[in-house]
Protein backbone atom coordinates (compact mmCIF):
# COMPACT_ATOMS: atom_id res chain seq x y z
CA UNK A 1 0.00 0.00 0.00
CA UNK A 2 1.46 3.64 -1.32
CA UNK A 3 0.21 6.16 1.20
CA UNK A 4 1.56 9.78 0.66
CA UNK A 5 3.11 11.68 2.83
CA UNK A 6 0.39 13.75 3.78
CA UNK A 7 -1.42 10.75 4.19
CA UNK A 8 1.03 8.84 6.46
CA UNK A 9 1.07 12.20 8.72
CA UNK A 10 -2.64 12.11 9.57
CA UNK A 11 -2.42 8.14 10.13
CA UNK A 12 0.69 9.30 12.44
CA UNK A 13 -1.96 11.35 14.39
CA UNK A 14 -0.71 15.13 13.21
CA UNK A 15 -4.29 16.26 12.86
CA UNK A 16 -5.86 14.69 15.53
CA UNK A 17 -7.62 11.12 16.71
CA UNK A 18 -10.44 11.86 14.68
CA UNK A 19 -8.14 11.81 11.44
CA UNK A 20 -6.16 9.40 12.55
CA UNK A 21 -8.93 6.93 13.10
CA UNK A 22 -10.19 8.06 9.05
CA UNK A 23 -7.00 7.28 7.84
CA UNK A 24 -7.48 3.79 9.63
CA UNK A 25 -10.76 2.80 8.13
CA UNK A 26 -9.32 3.26 4.69
CA UNK A 27 -6.27 1.52 5.63
CA UNK A 28 -8.26 -1.45 6.67
CA UNK A 29 -10.75 -1.29 4.00
CA UNK A 30 -7.99 -1.57 1.43
CA UNK A 31 -6.40 -4.45 3.04
CA UNK A 32 -9.41 -6.56 3.47
CA UNK A 33 -10.56 -5.66 0.20
CA UNK A 34 -6.96 -6.50 -1.25
CA UNK A 35 -7.34 -3.37 -3.17
CA UNK A 36 -5.31 -2.83 -6.40
CA UNK A 37 -3.96 0.25 -5.25
CA UNK A 38 -5.71 3.40 -4.46
CA UNK A 39 -7.85 5.58 -7.65
CA UNK A 40 -8.06 9.55 -7.63
CA UNK A 41 -11.80 10.24 -6.88
CA UNK A 42 -13.86 13.11 -8.89
CA UNK A 43 -16.19 14.53 -6.54
CA UNK A 44 -16.85 13.18 -3.32
CA UNK A 45 -20.81 12.84 -1.18
CA UNK A 46 -21.09 12.74 2.08
CA UNK A 47 -24.01 11.56 3.90
CA UNK A 48 -25.25 10.27 7.60
CA UNK A 49 -22.46 11.90 10.19
CA UNK A 50 -24.14 15.46 9.52
CA UNK A 51 -27.82 14.47 9.81
CA UNK A 52 -29.09 15.29 13.71
CA UNK A 53 -31.47 12.06 13.21
CA UNK A 54 -28.51 9.38 12.42
CA UNK A 55 -24.97 11.31 13.28
CA UNK A 56 -27.14 12.81 15.94
CA UNK A 57 -24.63 15.38 18.69
CA UNK A 58 -21.80 12.64 18.13
CA UNK A 59 -21.62 13.59 14.08
CA UNK A 60 -22.00 17.61 14.99
CA UNK A 61 -19.13 17.04 17.00
CA UNK A 62 -17.09 15.08 14.80
CA UNK A 63 -17.43 17.03 12.07
CA UNK A 64 -16.49 20.47 14.34
CA UNK A 65 -13.69 19.00 15.94
CA UNK A 66 -12.01 17.64 12.14
CA UNK A 67 -12.97 21.37 11.11
CA UNK A 68 -10.98 22.68 13.65
CA UNK A 69 -8.14 20.39 13.53
CA UNK A 70 -7.24 22.09 10.39
CA UNK A 71 -8.62 19.45 7.84
CA UNK A 72 -9.82 20.91 4.79
CA UNK A 73 -11.04 18.55 1.90
CA UNK A 74 -8.93 18.00 -1.16
CA UNK A 75 -11.67 17.28 -4.06
CA UNK A 76 -15.02 18.39 -4.71
CA UNK A 77 -17.28 17.26 -1.82
CA UNK A 78 -21.22 17.85 -2.01
CA UNK A 79 -23.94 16.79 0.89
CA UNK A 80 -26.58 14.81 1.20
CA UNK A 81 -29.76 16.42 3.09
CA UNK A 82 -29.83 17.18 6.81
CA UNK A 83 -32.79 16.85 9.23
CA UNK A 84 -34.12 20.41 8.81
CA UNK A 85 -34.85 22.54 5.71
CA UNK A 86 -32.10 25.57 6.88
CA UNK A 87 -34.68 28.42 6.09
CA UNK A 88 -37.97 27.17 7.07
CA UNK A 89 -37.67 25.11 9.70
CA UNK A 90 -39.82 27.21 11.68
CA UNK A 91 -43.01 26.77 9.74
CA UNK A 92 -42.01 22.91 9.92
CA UNK A 93 -42.27 22.88 13.16
CA UNK A 94 -38.96 22.00 14.37
CA UNK A 95 -37.57 22.84 17.58
CA UNK A 96 -35.06 25.51 17.91
CA UNK A 97 -32.39 23.99 19.73
CA UNK A 98 -33.07 21.40 17.44
CA UNK A 99 -31.81 23.45 14.12
CA UNK A 100 -29.43 25.24 16.04
CA UNK A 101 -27.09 22.00 16.28
CA UNK A 102 -28.02 21.37 12.76
CA UNK A 103 -26.69 24.35 11.82
CA UNK A 104 -23.44 23.75 13.67
CA UNK A 105 -22.68 20.31 11.25
CA UNK A 106 -23.63 22.66 8.61
CA UNK A 107 -21.19 24.97 9.16
CA UNK A 108 -18.35 22.63 9.82
CA UNK A 109 -18.76 20.95 6.62
CA UNK A 110 -19.00 24.58 4.82
CA UNK A 111 -15.40 25.50 6.46
CA UNK A 112 -14.22 22.12 5.30
CA UNK A 113 -14.43 23.03 2.10
CA UNK A 114 -18.00 21.12 1.32
CA UNK A 115 -20.23 22.03 -1.48
CA UNK A 116 -23.62 23.07 0.46
CA UNK A 117 -25.79 21.38 -2.02
CA UNK A 118 -27.81 19.37 0.84
CA UNK A 119 -29.56 17.20 -1.71
CA UNK A 120 -29.86 13.58 -2.69
CA UNK A 121 -30.38 14.69 -6.36
CA UNK A 122 -26.82 16.70 -6.31
CA UNK A 123 -26.89 16.08 -10.45
CA UNK A 124 -30.14 17.82 -10.79
CA UNK A 125 -27.66 20.44 -9.88
CA UNK A 126 -24.14 20.51 -11.01
CA UNK A 127 -23.06 16.73 -9.95
CA UNK A 128 -22.94 15.42 -13.49
CA UNK A 129 -20.25 12.47 -13.65
CA UNK A 130 -18.77 11.09 -17.32
CA UNK A 131 -18.96 7.75 -18.34
CA UNK A 132 -16.09 6.13 -16.36
CA UNK A 133 -15.10 8.61 -13.69
CA UNK A 134 -14.36 7.80 -10.45
CA UNK A 135 -16.45 9.09 -7.24
CA UNK A 136 -17.05 8.33 -3.24
CA UNK A 137 -20.72 8.79 -2.90
CA UNK A 138 -22.57 7.33 0.23
CA UNK A 139 -26.07 8.14 -0.44
CA UNK A 140 -27.69 4.99 -1.85
CA UNK A 141 -29.91 6.32 -4.56
CA UNK A 142 -27.25 8.66 -5.69
CA UNK A 143 -24.34 5.76 -5.69
CA UNK A 144 -26.75 3.33 -8.11
CA UNK A 145 -28.32 6.65 -10.17
CA UNK A 146 -24.43 7.50 -10.65
CA UNK A 147 -23.78 4.21 -11.72
CA UNK A 148 -26.18 3.27 -13.73
CA UNK A 149 -27.15 6.62 -15.70
CA UNK A 150 -24.04 7.88 -15.98
CA UNK A 151 -22.10 4.76 -15.75
CA UNK A 152 -19.75 6.44 -13.46
CA UNK A 153 -17.83 4.41 -10.76
CA UNK A 154 -18.37 4.52 -7.34
CA UNK A 155 -18.52 2.09 -4.31
CA UNK A 156 -21.15 1.98 -2.14
CA UNK A 157 -19.53 3.86 0.73
CA UNK A 158 -20.28 4.88 4.12
CA UNK A 159 -19.97 8.26 6.03
CA UNK A 160 -16.25 7.59 6.92
CA UNK A 161 -14.92 5.97 4.23
CA UNK A 162 -16.01 8.62 2.22
CA UNK A 163 -14.82 11.25 4.85
CA UNK A 164 -11.65 9.96 4.19
CA UNK A 165 -11.85 10.54 0.15
CA UNK A 166 -12.70 13.77 0.65
CA UNK A 167 -9.42 14.16 3.13
CA UNK A 168 -7.24 12.65 1.06
CA UNK A 169 -8.88 12.78 -2.50
CA UNK A 170 -8.35 8.81 -3.75
CA UNK A 171 -10.11 5.65 -2.67
CA UNK A 172 -8.94 1.87 -2.73
CA UNK A 173 -9.51 0.51 -6.24
CA UNK A 174 -11.47 -1.98 -5.77
CA UNK A 175 -15.18 -3.17 -6.38
CA UNK A 176 -17.27 -1.16 -9.09
CA UNK A 177 -14.57 0.82 -10.00
CA UNK A 178 -13.41 -2.09 -11.89
CA UNK A 179 -14.27 -2.69 -15.04
CA UNK A 180 -14.92 -6.57 -14.44
CA UNK A 181 -17.20 -6.29 -11.73
CA UNK A 182 -19.93 -4.17 -13.51
CA UNK A 183 -21.24 -6.81 -15.81
CA UNK A 184 -25.38 -7.48 -15.51
CA UNK A 185 -25.83 -10.79 -13.27
CA UNK A 186 -30.03 -10.56 -13.19
CA UNK A 187 -32.01 -10.59 -16.13
CA UNK A 188 -35.82 -8.97 -15.92
CA UNK A 189 -38.03 -9.32 -18.69
CA UNK A 190 -40.11 -6.28 -18.28
CA UNK A 191 -43.84 -7.37 -19.48
CA UNK A 192 -46.15 -5.38 -17.90
CA UNK A 193 -47.09 -1.86 -18.78
CA UNK A 194 -45.63 1.55 -16.72
CA UNK A 195 -47.45 4.47 -16.45
CA UNK A 196 -46.68 6.59 -13.16
CA UNK A 197 -43.38 7.05 -11.67
CA UNK A 198 -44.57 5.24 -8.91
CA UNK A 199 -44.57 2.05 -11.28
CA UNK A 200 -41.30 2.12 -11.22
CA UNK A 201 -40.29 2.16 -7.57
CA UNK A 202 -43.20 -0.50 -7.36
CA UNK A 203 -40.26 -2.42 -9.76
CA UNK A 204 -37.55 -1.82 -7.91
CA UNK A 205 -38.83 -2.22 -4.98
CA UNK A 206 -39.91 -6.07 -6.26
CA UNK A 207 -36.74 -6.75 -8.25
CA UNK A 208 -34.25 -5.50 -5.25
CA UNK A 209 -35.52 -8.24 -2.97
CA UNK A 210 -34.60 -10.81 -5.46
CA UNK A 211 -31.49 -9.26 -6.85
CA UNK A 212 -29.29 -8.70 -3.23
CA UNK A 213 -25.92 -8.08 -3.76
CA UNK A 214 -27.02 -8.87 -8.12
CA UNK A 215 -26.21 -6.47 -10.76
CA UNK A 216 -30.08 -6.45 -13.12
CA UNK A 217 -30.31 -5.52 -16.29
CA UNK A 218 -33.58 -4.60 -17.36
CA UNK A 219 -35.19 -5.39 -20.89
CA UNK A 220 -38.32 -4.01 -22.43
CA UNK A 221 -38.73 -0.76 -20.29
CA UNK A 222 -39.21 2.36 -22.70
CA UNK A 223 -35.87 4.29 -24.37
CA UNK A 224 -38.14 7.66 -23.41
CA UNK A 225 -38.55 6.60 -20.10
CA UNK A 226 -38.19 9.87 -17.97
CA UNK A 227 -34.87 10.99 -15.63
CA UNK A 228 -37.45 10.93 -12.32
CA UNK A 229 -38.67 7.37 -12.85
CA UNK A 230 -35.34 6.49 -13.36
CA UNK A 231 -34.25 7.90 -9.74
CA UNK A 232 -37.13 6.63 -8.56
CA UNK A 233 -36.40 2.76 -9.86
CA UNK A 234 -32.62 3.12 -9.07
CA UNK A 235 -33.54 4.42 -4.76
CA UNK A 236 -36.22 1.89 -4.74
CA UNK A 237 -33.52 -0.97 -5.90
CA UNK A 238 -30.91 0.32 -3.52
CA UNK A 239 -33.36 0.41 -0.56
CA UNK A 240 -34.49 -3.27 -0.89
CA UNK A 241 -31.48 -4.68 -1.99
CA UNK A 242 -28.06 -3.93 -1.83
CA UNK A 243 -28.05 -2.62 -5.88
CA UNK A 244 -25.64 -0.16 -6.38
CA UNK A 245 -26.17 -0.81 -10.53
CA UNK A 246 -28.36 -1.60 -13.19
CA UNK A 247 -28.45 -1.79 -16.54
CA UNK A 248 -31.61 -1.46 -19.00
CA UNK A 249 -30.88 -2.05 -22.92
CA UNK A 250 -31.17 0.52 -25.23
CA UNK A 251 -31.41 3.59 -22.46
CA UNK A 252 -28.20 3.16 -19.78
CA UNK A 253 -24.58 3.98 -21.07
CA UNK A 254 -22.77 0.64 -20.37
CA UNK A 255 -25.33 -1.44 -21.87
CA UNK A 256 -25.96 0.89 -24.96
CA UNK A 257 -22.32 0.71 -25.73
CA UNK A 258 -22.18 -3.20 -25.47
CA UNK A 259 -24.82 -5.15 -25.18
CA UNK A 260 -23.32 -8.58 -25.17
CA UNK A 261 -20.50 -7.51 -22.28
CA UNK A 262 -22.64 -5.95 -19.87
CA UNK A 263 -25.87 -7.11 -20.83
CA UNK A 264 -25.30 -11.10 -21.11
CA UNK A 265 -22.14 -12.59 -20.95
CA UNK A 266 -22.39 -12.47 -16.85
CA UNK A 267 -26.34 -13.13 -16.54
CA UNK A 268 -27.23 -16.27 -14.97
CA UNK A 269 -30.66 -15.67 -13.98
CA UNK A 270 -33.74 -14.43 -15.12
CA UNK A 271 -37.00 -13.35 -14.10
CA UNK A 272 -40.29 -12.06 -15.76
CA UNK A 273 -42.18 -9.13 -13.80
CA UNK A 274 -46.25 -9.04 -15.14
CA UNK A 275 -48.77 -6.99 -13.81
CA UNK A 276 -49.35 -9.89 -11.28
CA UNK A 277 -46.04 -9.09 -9.86
CA UNK A 278 -46.30 -4.96 -10.32
CA UNK A 279 -49.77 -5.69 -8.02
CA UNK A 280 -47.63 -7.82 -5.39
CA UNK A 281 -45.49 -4.81 -5.14
CA UNK A 282 -48.51 -2.23 -4.58
CA UNK A 283 -49.71 -4.53 -1.95
CA UNK A 284 -46.81 -4.68 -0.20
CA UNK A 285 -45.86 -1.35 -0.03
CA UNK A 286 -49.09 -0.54 1.91
CA UNK A 287 -48.16 -0.93 5.80
CA UNK A 288 -50.87 0.56 7.30
CA UNK A 289 -54.69 -0.25 6.26
CA UNK A 290 -56.03 3.21 8.25
CA UNK A 291 -56.72 5.25 5.43
CA UNK A 292 -56.97 8.83 7.42
CA UNK A 293 -53.98 10.54 6.32
CA UNK A 294 -52.58 13.29 8.11
CA UNK A 295 -49.06 13.33 6.27
CA UNK A 296 -48.89 13.21 2.16
CA UNK A 297 -45.00 13.45 2.23
CA UNK A 298 -43.06 13.73 -1.81
CA UNK A 299 -39.80 14.00 -3.36
CA UNK A 300 -38.30 10.74 -2.08
CA UNK A 301 -35.65 11.27 -4.12
CA UNK A 302 -35.54 14.87 -4.43
CA UNK A 303 -37.89 15.91 -7.06
CA UNK A 304 -36.76 17.38 -10.49
CA UNK A 305 -38.29 20.26 -12.08
CA UNK A 306 -40.20 18.83 -14.21
CA UNK A 307 -42.10 16.42 -11.23
CA UNK A 308 -43.23 19.62 -9.61
CA UNK A 309 -44.59 21.56 -12.39
CA UNK A 310 -46.66 18.56 -12.94
CA UNK A 311 -47.91 18.48 -9.58
CA UNK A 312 -48.64 22.64 -9.66
CA UNK A 313 -50.23 21.93 -12.58
CA UNK A 314 -52.63 19.14 -10.69
CA UNK A 315 -52.99 21.37 -7.69
CA UNK A 316 -54.38 24.73 -9.80
CA UNK A 317 -57.45 25.73 -7.82
CA UNK A 318 -57.54 23.01 -5.72
CA UNK A 319 -57.31 23.24 -1.70
CA UNK A 320 -55.09 20.76 0.14
CA UNK A 321 -57.87 19.42 3.27
CA UNK A 322 -57.18 21.74 7.06
CA UNK A 323 -54.84 19.66 9.23
CA UNK A 324 -52.95 17.70 6.27
CA UNK A 325 -49.85 18.51 6.19
CA UNK A 326 -48.63 18.71 2.50
CA UNK A 327 -44.34 18.46 1.88
CA UNK A 328 -42.71 18.28 -1.79
CA UNK A 329 -39.55 17.60 -1.08
CA UNK A 330 -36.57 19.07 -3.42
CA UNK A 331 -33.45 20.96 -3.26
CA UNK A 332 -32.54 24.85 -2.99
CA UNK A 333 -31.43 25.22 -6.23
CA UNK A 334 -34.66 23.50 -7.87
CA UNK A 335 -37.00 25.36 -6.19
CA UNK A 336 -35.56 28.88 -6.74
CA UNK A 337 -36.54 27.25 -10.41
CA UNK A 338 -39.60 26.68 -9.63
CA UNK A 339 -40.26 29.98 -7.90
CA UNK A 340 -38.88 31.98 -10.79
CA UNK A 341 -41.73 30.31 -13.22
CA UNK A 342 -44.16 30.58 -10.67
CA UNK A 343 -45.19 27.04 -9.65
CA UNK A 344 -43.77 27.50 -6.44
CA UNK A 345 -47.18 30.03 -5.51
CA UNK A 346 -49.52 27.67 -7.23
CA UNK A 347 -48.44 25.02 -4.97
CA UNK A 348 -48.50 26.81 -1.62
CA UNK A 349 -51.93 28.32 -2.38
CA UNK A 350 -53.34 25.32 -2.52
CA UNK A 351 -51.67 24.75 0.91
CA UNK A 352 -48.93 22.18 0.38
CA UNK A 353 -45.21 23.40 1.46
CA UNK A 354 -42.25 23.09 -1.04
CA UNK A 355 -39.42 21.90 1.27
CA UNK A 356 -35.95 21.81 0.60
CA UNK A 357 -32.45 20.55 2.44
CA UNK A 358 -34.25 17.65 3.94
CA UNK A 359 -37.36 15.28 3.23
CA UNK A 360 -39.55 12.89 5.53
CA UNK A 361 -37.42 10.23 5.86
CA UNK A 362 -33.96 13.05 7.88
CA UNK A 363 -36.17 15.57 9.69
CA UNK A 364 -37.86 14.06 12.68
CA UNK A 365 -41.45 13.53 11.52
CA UNK A 366 -41.98 10.99 14.12
CA UNK A 367 -41.57 13.02 17.01
CA UNK A 368 -43.47 16.12 14.86
CA UNK A 369 -46.58 13.58 15.60
CA UNK A 370 -47.75 12.55 12.30
CA UNK A 371 -49.48 9.19 12.14
CA UNK A 372 -50.20 7.88 8.82
CA UNK A 373 -48.44 9.21 5.39
CA UNK A 374 -48.87 8.35 1.89
CA UNK A 375 -46.51 8.60 -0.28
CA UNK A 376 -44.98 8.04 -3.69
CA UNK A 377 -41.72 6.57 -2.92
CA UNK A 378 -40.80 3.47 -2.26
CA UNK A 379 -37.72 4.37 -0.40
CA UNK A 380 -39.78 6.49 2.23
CA UNK A 381 -42.32 3.91 2.54
CA UNK A 382 -39.48 1.94 3.87
CA UNK A 383 -37.82 3.97 6.32
CA UNK A 384 -40.49 5.96 7.58
CA UNK A 385 -42.55 2.59 8.14
CA UNK A 386 -39.47 1.62 10.29
CA UNK A 387 -39.72 4.59 12.20
CA UNK A 388 -43.53 3.21 13.63
CA UNK A 389 -45.21 5.81 10.98
CA UNK A 390 -48.43 3.95 9.14
CA UNK A 391 -47.68 4.19 5.34
CA UNK A 392 -50.07 4.86 2.41
CA UNK A 393 -48.25 3.64 -1.29
CA UNK A 394 -49.82 5.42 -4.32
CA UNK A 395 -48.84 7.47 -7.35
CA UNK A 396 -48.66 10.90 -6.99
CA UNK A 397 -52.01 12.34 -7.69
CA UNK A 398 -53.74 9.80 -5.90
CA UNK A 399 -51.52 11.22 -2.68
CA UNK A 400 -52.71 14.73 -3.61
CA UNK A 401 -56.42 13.49 -4.13
CA UNK A 402 -55.81 12.04 -0.39
CA UNK A 403 -54.38 15.59 0.97
CA UNK A 404 -57.39 17.12 -0.57
CA UNK A 405 -60.02 14.83 1.02
CA UNK A 406 -58.06 13.44 4.48
CA UNK A 407 -58.60 9.80 3.05
CA UNK A 408 -57.05 7.44 1.10
CA UNK A 409 -58.96 6.16 -1.61
CA UNK A 410 -59.23 2.86 -2.88
CA UNK B 1 -8.42 -23.43 22.72
CA UNK B 2 -7.06 -20.43 20.63
CA UNK B 3 -8.79 -19.88 17.21
CA UNK B 4 -6.93 -17.39 14.95
CA UNK B 5 -8.68 -14.71 13.04
CA UNK B 6 -8.15 -11.57 11.06
CA UNK B 7 -7.52 -8.40 13.20
CA UNK B 8 -10.31 -5.87 12.09
CA UNK B 9 -10.14 -3.53 15.14
CA UNK B 10 -7.69 -3.63 17.98
CA UNK B 11 -7.84 -4.01 21.73
CA UNK B 12 -8.78 -6.64 23.98
CA UNK B 13 -11.61 -7.83 25.89
CA UNK B 14 -13.21 -10.44 27.96
CA UNK B 15 -17.12 -11.37 28.55
CA UNK B 16 -19.93 -13.47 27.62
CA UNK B 17 -20.85 -14.63 24.35
CA UNK B 18 -24.02 -13.70 22.39
CA UNK B 19 -24.56 -15.41 19.34
CA UNK B 20 -26.98 -14.83 16.30
CA UNK B 21 -26.92 -16.19 13.08
CA UNK B 22 -29.54 -13.43 11.89
CA UNK B 23 -27.82 -10.57 10.31
CA UNK B 24 -28.72 -7.25 12.39
CA UNK B 25 -30.02 -4.06 11.16
CA UNK B 26 -28.86 -1.76 13.45
CA UNK B 27 -30.74 1.51 12.04
CA UNK B 28 -34.12 0.61 13.27
CA UNK B 29 -33.48 -2.90 14.28
CA UNK B 30 -31.80 -1.94 18.03
CA UNK B 31 -32.66 0.93 20.06
CA UNK B 32 -30.11 3.36 20.75
CA UNK B 33 -30.85 4.65 24.25
CA UNK B 34 -30.74 0.95 25.53
CA UNK B 35 -28.51 -1.26 23.38
CA UNK B 36 -31.89 -3.83 23.25
CA UNK B 37 -32.62 -5.58 19.68
CA UNK B 38 -36.10 -4.24 18.42
CA UNK B 39 -36.44 -5.87 15.10
CA UNK B 40 -39.72 -7.58 16.04
CA UNK B 41 -38.68 -10.67 13.79
CA UNK B 42 -35.14 -11.24 15.21
CA UNK B 43 -34.21 -14.13 16.98
CA UNK B 44 -32.61 -11.92 20.03
CA UNK B 45 -36.02 -10.01 20.22
CA UNK B 46 -36.13 -7.80 23.09
CA UNK B 47 -32.32 -8.72 24.25
CA UNK B 48 -29.49 -6.42 25.18
CA UNK B 49 -26.14 -6.20 23.62
CA UNK B 50 -24.75 -4.37 25.54
CA UNK B 51 -21.07 -5.66 27.43
CA UNK B 52 -21.40 -8.90 25.36
CA UNK B 53 -19.09 -10.34 22.71
CA UNK B 54 -21.19 -10.27 19.95
CA UNK B 55 -21.16 -12.51 17.16
CA UNK B 56 -23.42 -12.89 14.14
CA UNK B 57 -22.85 -13.18 10.15
CA UNK B 58 -22.57 -9.91 9.30
CA UNK B 59 -24.94 -6.21 9.32
CA UNK B 60 -28.11 -5.97 7.33
CA UNK B 61 -29.82 -2.94 6.09
CA UNK B 62 -28.90 0.97 5.94
CA UNK B 63 -25.32 2.54 6.03
CA UNK B 64 -26.76 4.76 8.90
CA UNK B 65 -26.06 1.34 10.71
CA UNK B 66 -22.96 3.10 11.61
CA UNK B 67 -23.58 5.76 13.38
CA UNK B 68 -26.37 3.88 15.34
CA UNK B 69 -23.09 1.71 16.60
CA UNK B 70 -20.68 4.06 17.35
CA UNK B 71 -23.69 5.89 19.77
CA UNK B 72 -24.42 2.83 21.58
CA UNK B 73 -20.13 2.87 21.86
CA UNK B 74 -19.66 6.06 23.38
CA UNK B 75 -22.68 5.33 25.77
CA UNK B 76 -21.62 2.29 26.62
CA UNK B 77 -24.26 -0.12 25.55
CA UNK B 78 -22.98 -1.31 22.77
CA UNK B 79 -21.03 -4.67 22.43
CA UNK B 80 -17.99 -4.80 24.35
CA UNK B 81 -16.44 -6.75 20.91
CA UNK B 82 -17.34 -8.29 17.81
CA UNK B 83 -16.31 -11.60 15.80
CA UNK B 84 -17.98 -11.43 12.53
CA UNK B 85 -17.54 -13.82 9.55
CA UNK B 86 -16.98 -10.82 7.08
CA UNK B 87 -16.50 -7.17 8.14
CA UNK B 88 -18.33 -5.31 5.86
CA UNK B 89 -17.31 -1.44 5.04
CA UNK B 90 -19.85 0.07 7.22
CA UNK B 91 -18.91 -2.44 9.76
CA UNK B 92 -15.20 -1.33 10.03
CA UNK B 93 -16.31 2.41 10.26
CA UNK B 94 -18.17 1.64 12.78
CA UNK B 95 -15.74 -0.80 14.97
CA UNK B 96 -12.78 1.62 14.46
CA UNK B 97 -14.86 4.59 15.25
CA UNK B 98 -16.45 3.30 18.00
CA UNK B 99 -13.02 1.64 18.87
CA UNK B 100 -14.84 -1.63 19.59
CA UNK B 101 -12.17 -4.93 19.21
CA UNK B 102 -13.20 -7.03 16.42
CA UNK B 103 -12.01 -10.22 14.34
CA UNK B 104 -13.32 -11.90 11.28
CA UNK B 105 -12.78 -14.39 9.10
CA UNK B 106 -12.42 -17.14 11.74
CA UNK B 107 -10.00 -21.16 11.58
CA UNK B 108 -13.51 -21.93 12.54
CA UNK B 109 -17.35 -21.84 12.02
CA UNK B 110 -17.78 -19.38 15.10
CA UNK B 111 -21.68 -20.48 14.70
CA UNK B 112 -20.41 -24.22 15.95
CA UNK B 113 -17.17 -22.88 18.25
CA UNK B 114 -19.60 -20.36 20.71
CA UNK B 115 -22.74 -20.44 21.99
CA UNK B 116 -24.65 -17.79 23.83
CA UNK B 117 -23.66 -17.66 27.24
CA UNK B 118 -19.80 -19.22 26.71
CA UNK B 119 -16.97 -16.85 28.42
CA UNK B 120 -14.54 -15.76 25.84
CA UNK B 121 -11.40 -13.97 25.61
CA UNK B 122 -10.70 -11.52 22.28
CA UNK B 123 -7.42 -10.00 21.06
CA UNK B 124 -8.69 -7.64 18.39
CA UNK B 125 -4.85 -6.43 17.70
CA UNK B 126 -3.57 -10.34 17.58
CA UNK B 127 -7.09 -11.56 15.64
CA UNK B 128 -7.38 -14.06 18.10
CA UNK B 129 -10.32 -15.74 20.69
CA UNK B 130 -10.03 -17.96 23.46
CA UNK B 131 -12.86 -20.21 24.95
CA UNK B 132 -12.61 -19.59 28.62
CA UNK B 133 -15.15 -21.38 29.89
CA UNK B 134 -18.37 -23.35 28.23
CA UNK B 135 -21.72 -21.38 29.64
CA UNK B 136 -25.59 -21.89 29.01
CA UNK B 137 -27.31 -22.17 25.45
CA UNK B 138 -30.53 -19.91 27.72
CA UNK B 139 -30.07 -16.47 27.64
Amino acid sequence: MQLTNYEKSILDGDFGDDAKKIMEVMVKIYEINDAQGFIEVNEVMLASTQNMSIGGEMGMELLTRLADSGIRFKVKTITDPVSIDLEGWQRLGIPEDYAKKQQQSVNALIEMGAVPTWTCTPYLVGSIPRLGDHLAWVETSCVIFANSYFGARTNREMDISALAAAITGRTPYYGLHLEENREGQLLVNLDAELNTTSDYDALGNYVGKIAGTKIPVFKNIQKNVSTQALMQLGAALATTGAVALFHIFDVTPEVVSDPFKYGKKSVNEEITISDKEMKVAYQGLNTTSRNDIDFVALGCPHYTFDKIREIASFLEGKKIREGIEVWICTSKTVRDLVLRSGEIQVIEQAGAKVVVDTCMVLAPVKQMGFHVMATDSAKAQFYVSGFGIGVRFGNTQKCLRAAMTGKWGE
Amino acid sequence: MIYQGRSICSGSADGEALVTQQGISFLGGVDPETGMITEVDHELYGVKLTGKILVLPGLKGSAGAMWIIIRLAARGIGPKAVIVSKADTILIGAVIMGEIPTIDSLSVDPFKAFKSGDWLKLDGTEGTVQLISSGSRNL
